[in-house]
């Protein structure tokens, strides 16, 4: 989605835009949030993939000031890749299960806090784990096709050899070897001959 | 009685780097005037503490993630891994880190960083820094490293960090200064955390330094 539609899907009159220019610097996030009222949306464009993004700083300037994570989305813009869709004012009480703590009941700031570490954190999670299942879709496909390469190879190379095998014991080439040997070594190659013919008329008739 | 001078951020990353190459692996980040033995016991008693703190590793499908803030040459970080955590450790020294990189197991990652500048995309299960705080000279820079080591800590989550527990700052040389215990609680307490129990004494030699120990609950 391309960030101008993205903005007038989400945004209402007098709600904003923001661009951070630099991926740990979020002033620009904390100043949109502070000089807006309650209820309004902020969209933040941010330099980074949703991956790549510096969750506890975002978390931080959200809980710092009252700024509820909606959603994470990639947007179509080479510079600013991902906007963080953010509402201003305080989260309702919930109810959240924290790893240390177990079941505890949330006051607002604690529920935004929960919010913000699930969308935030979240989409940076699945950015990870989809760049990993990319990388390990890549290097599967590289040993898939180092492994073709290598079979066929396997291949060729047993085909040429049982060529060859089928060559050295066919009778032309037995009497072709005969004859060679009559020529580089024309005493004991003449002496051979004949015995040397009879074991080819023998051997198999090659092709 | 004036105070003595004390290094800058860039002079102090000098310092340990130049430190992590000359000095032995215990040594290194170790106390300086302990001999090798006694250094390892002084390593053997901060791991154990630190283990007791941040408790067993959860369940093999679901690892805890924590930050080792300061590793030096890894050897928390190398345990917490084969302890069956997920390990990420910084630190300012390239030196530091390419030893970490080449001795590191498979749960552990390791990058050149400051304590202020680390900015991960990810969020942590428990944050420690053992005998870094009280290396961080200027105050900004102690004060921007606590607030982001605070910032990377899941709700619920644990931040160690070790240090002394005085009433006041204190300059003891030109690299080391140590901070009262209530200049963590003056970070931390803004930024959602709250102290769990009591400061942990090392209880070695008389040291004076423990860790403070802090819970993400806001």
């Amino acid at each position: 989605m391309c960030p101008e539609r993205l903005a007038a899907s989400f945004l209402r009159d007098g709600d904003r835009v923001v661009t951070v220019q630099i991926r740990d610097d979020l002033t620009a996030i904390a100043d949109a949030l502070d000089s807006s009222v309650d209820g309004a949306r902020v969209v933040a464009l941010l330099p980074c993939s949703g991956d790549a993004m510096p969750v506890g700083r975002i978390v931080d300037v959200l809980a710092r000031h009252r700024g509820q994570a909606v959603a994470v989305v990639p947007v179509d813009d080479r510079t600013h890749p991902t906007a963080l869709l953010l509402e201003r004012g305080d989260a309702a009480p919930s109810t959240a299960w924290l790893p240390a703590s177990g079941l505890v009941d949330l006051d607002a700031g604690r529920s935004a806090r929960v919010r913000a570490e699930l969308v935030v954190g979240g989409a940076a999670d699945r950015g990870e784990a989809r760049a990993f299942l990319a990388e390990a879709q890549t290097q599967r496909r590289r040993a898939e096709a180092a492994e073709v390469r290598a079979t066929t190879a396997e291949a060729e190379v047993a085909r040429l050899t049982a060529a060859l095998q089928a060559l050295r014991t066919s009778r032309s080439y037995e009497v072709g070897q005969a004859f060679a040997q009559v020529r580089s070594a024309p005493m004991s190659g003449l002496v051979q001959l004949p015995g040397r013919l009879r074991r080819a008329g023998k051997s198999s008739p090659g092709r | 009685m004036s105070e003595p001078e004390v290094l800058g951020l860039d002079e102090s990353l000098e310092f340990w780097d130049k430190r992590h190459k000359v000095q032995d692996d215990l040594r290194s980040g170790g106390d300086v005037t302990y001999d090798h033995a006694t250094n390892e016991l002084f390593y053997v008693v901060r791991l154990g503490r630190l283990t007791e703190i941040l408790g067993l590793a959860d369940a093999p499908i679901w690892q805890r993630h924590l930050l080792d803030a300061g590793c030096g040459k890894g050897y928390f970080a190398r345990a917490m891994g084969s302890f069956g955590h997920r390990v990420d450790g910084i630190d300012g020294s390239p030196h530091a880190i390419s030893e970490c990189q080449r001795l590191g197991g498979v749960t552990e990652s390791y990058a050149v960083s400051t304590l202020a500048a680390w900015a991960p995309s990810h969020q942590y299960d428990g944050v420690y820094s053992v005998d870094v705080a009280f290396h961080i000279m200027e105050d900004d820079e102690w004060a921007a490293s606590m607030r982001n080591l605070a910032g990377l800590v899941r709700l619920g989550g644990l931040l160690v960090v070790a240090d002394h527990n005085a009433d006041q700052d204190k300059v003891w040389q030109k690299y080391q200064k140590t901070r009262a215990g209530r200049s963590y609680d003056a970070v931390f307490g803004p930024l959602g955390l709250s102290r769990r129990g009591e400061f942990v004494p090392y209880g070695f030699l008389g040291s004076p330094a423990g860790f403070h120990v802090f819970t993400r609950d806001a």
